[in-house]
């Protein structure tokens, strides 16, 4: 029996699909993707709501329930494969503590209510704050788990309605070196190439990027690459040996914050050795330098502006006398041959090279600087924006790209352009229909000076939706205070208790994922709508609805005009048109509906698969190969950046670097695959990494308690030796998933002065027997 | 049966000296080999240890008996989620051949004293991607999730037309695999396994996910 919701969704279907086709006349459309079988089960697709690989997947619906997930041929990341986290996935929307109703905190007891009475509480509180303390004195938290409607509607709500910049998102925690990377080298955001390079690569250098763990199923297409393509070599460039390390054929171990060195250390031999496309650097390419010595903004007061300047050849070659391979040798570990080998690879004209990285590049108190030294080497030997030659910028959530990149939920940041400029507040303002003058041009804070702004109290009411900052905000006891502080307000929208609802004044129940209608964007440009496939339990609301709630109720419901049933649609079709032109199109919601993913720029009706090459990219000047349209003289930068050392060094005190990231089974802090079983029982806890010698010397066995200790936190936790990450002497890893093991009360809030990214990588700890 | 089992051991210890050698260029191994440590370890398996052991047994007691679709079912969240491995993981081997050892004939697993399923998909070598072994029995939080029944057996037209294939193909193209390895149950083990072009005969019950455009039906007009 199919439900009233079914049938209109079905409708729905063929009327986008009927759509879509007289849009793009010539071009065939495949039907609506759901079917009925005989078993009463019908399949829909959705992206996964994990990492930000963006697998297609088909969820089988029966009887209102998601009853079987299954990988969808037609992906372009995953071609039918998923990982054991996106095959698990719906039994995540099933926790026995699913938040089905809203809390609202009476005398310190966290207290069942209404939803609509949470909202009306929420609205008035907001206003409240506003009325006392000034708009600065609000804020808004957010994800990149946040689906691009909510984003969208978040943004439209603090910059266009409330008028405050105090809108951020946790993605400043994974991906803003990679923005500021980016902007810096070529003044667009995200990746030039696709996943479609994999199958045009013969070199694959993974930096610091553990890609079998966390990007589980573009590594399986990575090594089907190797088995099909003989000669394709895969080389790990890793602080620790992990499960990629194992795979690859080269493994080579750098000291942490050393890649900087090993960069400019490729650049040094390729230059030396003339591997280089000196017809390609003559007309695409300018060289630029910026400050040194820039801090790590560990203090309150910490202020930073890089001030750009040109530079020229001569200067950049000077600058690499100091990283010939045997001083690289000498402070990173990384034998001078490997260096040597490393460039031999990236300047053989007759191989392609792909270089991927995610959070170990970005995760980093110079994470901008790692970025465009990455570029540096593509750029120097012209292997970019061409099948098989990237250097691809990886992603770690379902939609940092999607949402916070590309609408930009960050303090600077508008859904086009920047704040600070003029014409970009005058273009959102004429869109959303508000006063200019409402949009302020200045930044506020970014993640880590918004926390510390709720604790000095310039921020008094903060709302937290899709995240769980009390787990994953690095020195996180001085901010859990802050958030316990007396006339501190916070609201968190979530599906499940989290440490971050502990703090909370009021709880919004969320729906999760496939009970509401949204898009992602992935790593690759590519955009996947998915529909409302079930019903939310209880009283759980989608963020965009929950947002544009308590907008109305404050008096913007001529903002947010849409009933429920077309508001993502609305929403989507507005936001599109920030993005109009070839450089960033974005495809109509009727296509998006109808298929399962696609890449912007979308130009009559077709991809852009590698951008900056007139071949394939309609927004370069069709008279030449490349065209980095992003910046005004059409050139990318070389940028001459420095090896600095890290924040905080491992010392006699505190002898051991700490390291902290991922595991392949788990999401983030664990609030949601610690509630599927089959994931909880194959990895039930975290766990320390540690060398077997190092564990023998101080008298570490398998298992054993062992307590950690940081300038800011202590912890204990279980030894692992031997496990499948695997640190040199004198390193020890922890996994962040688990929230009774809160490793981030041991790391250090220092971040790069440029993208005010933390840095999660690197922190000094002392280590001994519990 | 003691002679046995010590042969069988011996056999996993030349085949893990093999693949530590095999692997050994790309990554150090260490070489000791404490059982009773592994078994003592919160995390279940802790590194290159050579016998294998069913989760809560450290050395193999499981009678040996015929696999039945209910041990089929008992290791997966839904019919086609990938199955959960039900024995310890004592390596990090990644190119797959740890576990291709036993799996990619449906080998006879001696510590295990059981049939080993075979993989319909050998060529995907990083296993654990989606194949997890489960270390821990309690749960962090119930979970509510019911999946769909299995799909019926014996889906045919007449009692003599052959059988049609009620299950997804993908990931599960190779038929033998699963039809007519030695570890297959009997409910779904197949009477002629000499004849291998199976779909010349069987065809999908279900039109193919990748059959997403309307299908037309003719009408009388």
């Amino acid at each position: 029996m199919r439900t009233r919701r079914e049938l209109i969704h079905d409708a729905a279907a063929a009327a986008a699909v009927t759509a879509a086709a007289q849009l793009v006349p010539g071009v065939s459309f495949a039907g609506p993707p759901s079917r009925v079988d005989l078993k009463g089960v019908r399949w829909e697709k959705a992206p996964c709501r994990f990492c930000g690989v963006g697998c297609s997947l088909q969820i089988a619906i029966r009887n209102g329930r998601a009853v079987a997930v299954r990988g969808d041929r037609r992906g372009s990341a995953n071609k039918g494969l998923a990982c054991v986290k996106g095959y698990h996935s719906i039994l995540a929307l099933y926790g026995s503590d699913r938040l089905t109703k809203a809390y609202v905190r009476k005398n310190g007891k966290l207290v069942p209510v209404p939803m609509k009475e949470a909202l009306d509480l929420v609205a008035a509180k907001m206003q409240e704050t506003i009325d006392k303390h000034g708009k600065d004195a609000v804020a808004m938290y957010g994800s990149g788990q946040w689906t691009i409607p909510d984003g969208y509607a978040a943004s439209k709500f603090m910059k266009g309605c409330i008028g405050t910049n105090n809108l951020e998102a946790n993605a400043r925690l994974c991906m803003a070196s990679a923005v500021t990377g980016f902007l810096t080298s070529f003044g667009l955001d995200e990746p030039m190439g696709a996943y479609a390079d994999i199958e045009h690569a013969d070199v694959f250098v993974l930096w610091g990027n553990n890609m079998a763990e966390m990007h589980p199923v573009l590594f399986s297409r990575l090594l089907e690459r190797r088995r099909t393509h003989p000669g394709t070599v895969i080389i790990d460039l890793a602080t620790r040996t992990t499960r990629t390390s194992d795979a690859a054929d080269h493994s080579f171990l750098f000291k942490p914050q050393t890649d900087l060195a090993v960069a400019n250390g490729i650049c040094y031999e390729l230059v030396k050795r003339g591997w280089i496309d000196r017809a390609f650097i003559e007309r695409h390419v300018a060289f630029a330098k910026g400050k040194t010595n820039i801090g790590y903004g560990t203090e309150d007061t910490f202020k930073f502006k890089d001030k750009p300047e040109p530079a020229n050849w001569d200067e950049f070659v000077a600058f690499l006398q100091d990283y010939t391979p045997e001083k690289v040798e000498r402070l990173s570990g990384v034998p001078a041959d490997a260096i040597r080998y490393l460039a031999s690879l990236y300047g053989d004209p007759k191989r392609n090279v792909v270089s991927f990285w995610c959070m170990g590049m970005n995760q980093h108190t110079r994470g901008t600087w790692i970025n465009n030294l990455v570029y540096n080497i593509h750029l120097l030997v012209g292997k970019i924006s061409r099948p098989g030659n990237s250097p691809f910028s990886l992603t770690g959530q379902p939609s940092a790209c999607g949402t916070v990149r590309e609408v930009g939920t960050l303090t600077h940041k508008l859904p086009h352009g920047v704040v600070m400029k003029k014409e970009h507040r005058e273009l959102a303002a004429k869109i959303w229909n508000v006063p200019v003058e409402r949009i302020p041009p200045k930044p506020s804070h970014h993640t880590v000076d918004m926390f510390r702004a709720l604790d000095h109290g310039d921020i008094r009411f903060m709302w937290i939706q899709v995240t769980n900052p009390m787990v994953t905000i690095p020195n996180l006891n001085r901010y859990r205070g802050a958030a316990l502080k007396e006339d501190r307000f916070i609201v968190v929208s979530d599906v499940y208790p989290t440490p971050t609802t502990d703090v909370a004044d009021v709880i919004l129940p969320s729906a999760m994922w496939i009970e509401r209608e949204g898009m992602y964007g992935n790593s690759e440009r590519r955009t996947q709508h998915f529909a409302q496939l079930l019903d939310p339990p209880g009283e759980a609301m989608s963020d965009t609805w929950q947002i544009i709630e308590v907008a109305r109720r404050m008096g913007f419901e001529k903002e947010f005009p849409w009933p429920y049933e077309t508001h993502i649609r609305e929403l989507w079709e507005e936001y599109r048109k920030f993005h109009a032109g070839p450089k960033h199109e974005m495809a109509p919601y009727d296509e998006l509906v109808a298929k399962p993913g696609i890449q912007w720029p979308y130009v009559n009706g077709k991809e852009t698969t590698w951008r900056y090459n007139s071949e394939y990219d309609p927004a370069c000047n069709p008279d030449v190969k490349f065209d980095f349209y992003g910046k005004p003289d059409h050139r990318a930068r070389i940028w001459l950046r420095p090896y600095e050392p890290a924040a905080e060094s491992p010392d006699e005190e505190y002898p051991f670097w700490l390291n902290t990231g991922r595991v392949l089974e788990h999401w983030h802090t664990g609030s949601m695959t610690r509630r599927v079983p089959q994931l909880h029982r194959a990895v039930p806890s975290a766990y320390v990494e540690i060398h077997p010698e190092d564990a023998a010397e101080l008298g570490i066995r398998e298992g054993d308690l062992v307590i950690l200790r940081s300038r800011r936190g202590v912890m204990k936790i279980r030894a692992h030796i031997n496990g499948r990450g695997r640190p040199p002497r004198g390193q020890v890893f922890v996994p962040f998933f688990d929230e009774s093991k809160l490793v981030n009360e041991l790391t250090l809030d220092a971040f790069c002065p440029i993208s005010k990214q933390p840095d999660y990588k690197k922190c000094a700890v002392r280590v001994e027997r519990a | 049966m003691l002679t046995r089992r010590l042969a069988s051991i011996a056999i996993v210890l030349i085949v893990s000296l093999a693949l530590i050698a095999a692997i050994g260029s790309r990554r150090a191994v260490t070489p000791s080999i404490d059982v009773r440590q592994a078994a003592l370890s919160p995390f279940g398996s802790t590194g290159p240890t050579a016998v294998w052991q069913a989760p809560g047994s450290q050395t193999a007691t499981v009678p040996a008996r015929a696999r039945t679709l209910s041990d089929r079912d008992r290791n997966r969240a839904f019919d086609g989620a990938p199955p959960t491995v039900p024995h310890s993981v004592d390596t990090e081997a990644m190119d797959g051949q740890a576990c291709l050892a036993c799996h990619a004939r449906g080998s006879w697993a001696p510590p295990l004293n059981a049939w080993a399923p075979q993989t319909p998909h050998p060529e995907l070598v990083y296993c654990r991607q989606c194949h997890v072994p489960q270390d821990a029995k309690g749960l962090f939080r119930a979970n509510g999730f019911r999946p769909a029944p299995r799909v019926a057996l014996g889906n045919r037209a007449t009692p003599t037309s052959p059988l049609l294939i009620p299950h997804e193909l993908q990931m599960r193209e190779n038929c033998v695999a699963c039809h007519a390895a030695p570890a297959t149950p009997k409910a779904i083990r197949t009477s002629h396994p000499e004849l291998t072009s199976c779909r010349q005969c069987h065809v999908p019950l279900h039109a193919s996910q990748q059959d997403v455009a309307a299908v037309f039906t003719r009408e009388l007009h």
